[in-house]
């Protein structure tokens, strides 16, 4: 019973993911089995389209522009949330993550008046910015889980073995938060990727690839977004699997480093 | 070796409204192991903290080596510490936690390396360098945590109930183990600890607290045999309690009235009819099968148990006192069942006299 519950759950969640997968490769438009033939020629239709390929660029600049941000103000204030207490902690953290329930509507219209006012013009920049604002909380949540529990007497036995504070931050503290905090950055790559609502109310004539995909269904139902979707899965998909690899590495060849450097001495 | 190495100068410190610390005064000797002993809440750990330079003073000075260090931090103050939990860095194995001091004195890398490798030894962990933090059993990070703080060569080595999260078995191996790297080190321990059965061990000399301020200092026989208060003779051991009341003062005894009968206790500094406790240790009173004599204290056996190498009985009387006595296990065993009528008797320096 349990497994079979797992199985269709399972099912469920990513059985839509796959289909698009493979009508992305169906050498014909019909999106109905039985598939008549494999082609790339939606990928093509895709890199052809001026449009689409501008905004899958514009969605990474957009992306990689928030998450960094959202990282650095979002890691300090994990840090400082993980040393509040009492009902500043509460307070703190009630504050920092009420937006998620606010609708993206109101978030819209509230920035859309936000930079009227300041005479900013839409760009870019304000839809990142933007992303930052609502990416934020989820940073947040993310991290706090496991910054809350992150053990500051590591801090002092830095200090007590002649650590500076910022030395105890850069030796200590920051690579033993670093996995969390890199986890979070990708989860606030991900929302500022597909994030629609949003951007709309923010972006000027640049926009992004969820906004592109959308204004081409209004028109017409065409495979070739079906490839632009997966384009866009295959991006987050590398970043995840970039950062993963890369702290892979780092621990392998860090070990090496000092299994050598004990052999010489 | 009797020369000060830290010197505490009327320190006090608040946290808020609240009060921590009341002028505390403590000369710590060089070389000698001294616990900071108390109930938690006593103000022991927050007095480790103030020599570490984890909390500042409210007021008074504190003095290392000579050197006024009130407003140091702490990675300029010649002492490293043993936290409670150990605070070993868990992204580093066991050579680079304990080289990590090192390392932040910019020692060229051959001198680290031996000094690790050579604290390794005295600590007796030389074959797992290369561990990670999380493959420790408790024992393990103990030796770590221990060999992270002595070898930076610190002027006080500060433990903060360092046995605390260990079971029985390994603690006191490691008693023994702390004893004999404080010999071969030569270094001033600070202990702070609330088992009173690890500062009697351990220490060369007790610093009893309780509520922020300091009870009583001594050896562990003199806050054993001499404590000075209701608290210190209560925290220390297991004592009976007597209330009494001095009748007539005979030049060095004094007969006091403890509801029961009658007993001579010390005369010094005491007046005829002053209210005083008593402490009688378990293992003074002597008991003997009760005959009817003239003055002797007689009860019943209430309960008694057996501890091994020792026979503990309850001695109830008649006033609804209850005694704790004591005696060796001798080849007779239990020689005293419940409901036998006896006699108990102490000699008069058995009775520590405590003033209301």
């Amino acid at each position: 019973m349990l497994r079979g519950y797992v199985w269709l759950y399972v099912f469920i969640l990513f059985g839509p993911l796959l289909l698009i997968v493979l009508f992305s490769f169906h050498s014909s438009p019909a999106q109905t089995f039985p598939m008549q033939g494999l082609s790339l020629i939606w990928y093509r239709k895709f890199f052809d389209n001026h449009v689409l390929v501008e905004s899958l660029k514009n969605s990474l600049i957009v992306a990689t522009c928030s998450a960094s941000l959202t990282t650095v103000l979002g890691s300090m204030a994990a840090l400082a949330l993980a040393r509040l207490q009492g009902w500043k902690k509460n307070a703190f953290g009630f504050l920092t993550f009420a937006p998620v329930a606010l609708p993206g509507l109101f978030i819209g219209v509230a920035l859309l008046v936000l930079f009227a006012q300041f005479g900013i013009s839409r760009s870019l920049v304000t839809v990142a910015l933007a992303h930052t604002l609502i990416s934020l909380p989820f940073f947040l949540e993310a991290s706090r889980s496991r910054l809350d529990y992150f053990d500051l007497s590591l801090e002092e036995a830095a200090r007590d073995l002649g650590a500076t504070p910022w030395q105890s931050f850069r030796l200590v503290t920051l690579p033993i938060v670093a996995p969390t905090l890199i986890g979070a950055a990708i989860l606030s790559f991900a929302i500022s990727f597909d994030e629609v609502i949003i951007t709309i109310f923010t972006s000027g004539e640049r926009t992004t690839l969820p906004i592109a995909i959308w204004s081409m269904m209004r028109q017409a139902m065409t495979p070739v977004i079906n490839a632009a979707s997966v384009m866009a899965l295959s991006c987050v998909v590398l970043v995840i699997g970039s950062f993963g690899l890369f702290g892979w590495a780092r621990r392998r060849w860090s070990l090496g480093q000092r299994r050598s450097a004990r052999v010489e001495a | 070796m009797s020369d000060a190495i830290v010197k505490l100068d009327r320190i006090t410190k608040s946290f808020g409204p609240v009060k921590a610390l009341h002028e505390i005064n403590l000369d710590v000797r060089n070389g000698e192991i001294l616990t900071l002993l108390g109930p938690s809440g006593c103000g022991k750990t927050t007095l480790m903290r103030i020599v570490a330079g984890f909390e500042q003073p409210t007021t008074g000075a504190i003095t290392i080596n000579g050197t006024d260090v009130s407003r140091v931090p702490p990675e300029r103050r010649p002492v490293n510490m043993v936290f409670q939990r150990y605070a070993l860095f868990p992204h580093l194995d066991v050579f680079d936690n304990i080289a990590f001091g090192l390392r932040l004195r910019k020692l060229p890398s051959k001198e680290i390396q031996e000094s690790v490798l050579k604290i390794l030894e005295l600590v007796q962990m030389e074959d797992l360098a290369n561990r990670w933090i999380n493959q420790l059993s408790g024992g393990q990070s103990q030796r770590v945590a221990l060999a992270r703080a002595l070898v930076n060569r610190p002027a006080v080595l500060l433990l903060d109930e360092p046995l605390a999260a260990l079971d029985l078995k390994i603690r006191q191996h490691m008693l023994t183990e702390l004893k004999r790297i404080h010999v071969e080190t030569g270094t001033t321990f600070i202990y702070v600890t609330h088992d009173q059965d690890e500062a009697m061990m351990l220490s060369d000399r007790i610093v009893l607290m309780d509520h922020g301020r300091i009870e009583q200092i001594g050896t562990p026989e003199e806050m054993y045999a001499a404590p000075q208060s209701l608290f210190a003779a209560q925290f220390l051991g297991d004592t009976n309690i007597l209330a009494a009341k001095v009748t007539v003062i005979s030049g060095a005894d004094a007969r006091c009235n403890i509801g029961i009968g009658d007993v001579d206790v010390p005369s010094k500094g005491l007046k005829a009819g002053e209210e005083i406790n008593l402490s009688v240790r378990p293992e003074l009173i002597t008991l003997s099968e009760a005959n009817g004599a003239d003055g002797s204290l007689t009860g019943v056996v209430k309960d008694h148990a057996f501890i091994g190498n020792r026979i503990i009985y309850w001695v109830a009387f008649p006033n609804g006192l209850v005694l704790r006595c004591q005696e060796a296990r001798g080849i007779a065993g239990i020689t005293y069942p419940a409901g036998t009528a006896i006699a108990v008797s102490w000699p008069v320096q058995a009775s520590v006299v405590l003033k209301l």
